[in-house]
């Protein structure tokens, strides 16, 4: 999980929120964003997925044209293997299961029937 | 959108229409507060104006007069000129009632568009609707012939009518439209006496507000542009739904703007390193090259 702009902040460009989506003021600096993240990981239970958080500068969401939200799948050599459109239309995780699955190979056998997610990411 | 994918890995949708989280309000100073909601979230304009509102008003309003003044307000400038929408150097109900409601008016016009491009047309080009289309599919609807379409009229005919609109099965649209009613829909937008019935004078109006020279295409995409009409988007001709998915979709904050396309496939993926939420030590995109795939999703809470 990489954690980026906000698509949709109460003083940005699109809000969304109220009514029951969150509401959220774009953050301005990196520990308020860092507050956000955590508060997103936690609300939506993501937490057993590793998260890390753009800087300000938004460099990477720039590098990856990933905002508002965006799949990808870095192969095993390193190099783009997938990546879906950009959100929300272009957001498929069914796509990512397929692009996983083309990745790891027919001879992959998956523990338990599950693709883990420390299996992807690694106990660091 | 969230969603679970129990077999594959936890997945994070940007957008956050659906959320599973439990009510929690935090009043310190500098956080924002979340309000979350277990069930599924509004798509009632009122409501999104007031839950904003109120969350400002809590947090800004020192003096309780019902408005946020600028000095009260302690973030950055732009951001107060484009809350206080109607300039008037107060931050009111009036400016989101203005607004138009941003995303959420759009979203709102994209359903009852989508309702009148499904029912109201012959799909030999479903991407948009012509007026002769709808002037036809009107008279069909109308059996009686009495100038008006009432519930039962259009209850009969629009199971043979209905037409699949192109870009209707992302998870994204699925959850925007899956549940709506057709009829309630259009009693709600386009029924302007209110009086229950949907008269032709009353589509054909409302068509023409949106349309232009005489046909109205379908959106597909959320493109956002604050201000403006309110957020009826019929007159953005640049919207083809067949071009699926892969397409750019909303466009960031004013001011910020990213390629459209990123790495491509093949290309080695941009290395970068950064801290996790808690902070402390950083990681490196690089770091993860042991022989395994790495899935970035790419997202925020909102």
């Amino acid at each position: 999980m990489v954690y980026i702009r906000e698509a949709h902040a109460l003083d940005g460009r699109s809000p969304m929120g109220g009514g029951g989506n969150p509401i959220v003021e774009d953050p301005i600096t990196l520990d308020e964003r860092n507050e956000v993240a955590k508060a997103c990981m936690t609300k939506l239970a993501l937490e057993p997925m590793p998260a890390l958080v753009d800087n300000m500068d938004d460099a990477v969401s720039v590098s990856y044209a990933a905002h508002p939200d965006r799949i990808y799948l870095v192969g095993r050599d390193g190099r783009i293997a997938y990546h879906g459109g950009r959100g929300p239309m272009g957001f498929l995780p069914d796509e990512l299961e397929e692009a996983i699955l083309k990745e790891l190979g027919p001879d992959y056998t998956p523990r338990r029937n599950k693709i883990r997610i420390n299996d992807l990411f690694g106990s660091r | 959108m969230i969603t679970r994918h129990s077999t594959v890995l936890a997945l994070f949708c940007g957008s956050g229409l659906l959320l599973a989280g439990c009510q929690s309000t935090s009043t310190m100073r500098q956080e924002a507060a979340y309000t979350v909601d277990p069930t599924f979230a509004s798509f009632d304009l009122d409501e999104q104006h007031d839950s904003n509102l109120s969350y400002l008003l809590e947090k800004y309003d020192g003096d309780g007069d019902g408005r946020i003044a600028r000095s009260e307000y302690d973030r950055e400038n732009d951001r107060f000129d484009r809350l206080d929408s109607d300039g008037d150097g107060f931050i009111t109900n009036e400016d989101f009632q203005r607004g138009g409601g941003g995303m959420m008016a759009r979203m709102s016009a994209m359903r009852i568009q989508r309702v009148l491009a499904g029912y109201f047309q012959d799909d030999t080009q479903v991407s948009s609707i012509t007026l002769d289309e709808l002037e036809r599919s009107y008279s069909e609807f109308d059996a009686n012939d009495d100038e008006i379409i009432d519930r039962d009229e259009f209850a009969k005919l629009a199971p043979s009518r209905k037409v699949e609109l192109p870009g209707g099965d992302s998870p994204m649209m699925q959850r925007m439209l899956g549940d709506i009613d057709p009829w309630d829909t259009i009693l709600e937008n386009v029924d302007a006496d209110e009086d229950g019935n949907l008269a032709r004078s009353e589509l054909l109006a409302f068509f023409n507000e949106n349309a232009e020279d005489g046909e109205w295409a379908i959106r597909n995409r959320m493109g956002g542009r604050r201000g403006g009409r309110g957020g009826f988007g019929g007159r953005d001709r640049g919207d083809r739904g067949d071009r699926g998915n892969r397409g750019g979709d909303s466009q960031p904050d004013e001011g910020y703007s990213e390629p459209q396309d990123g790495a491509m496939i093949g290309d080695m993926a941009p290395d970068f390193t950064l801290s996790p939420p808690e902070g402390g030590r950083t990681v490196s995109l690089s770091s993860y090259r042991d022989n395994l795939p790495v899935a970035l999703i790419f997202g925020s809470y909102t």
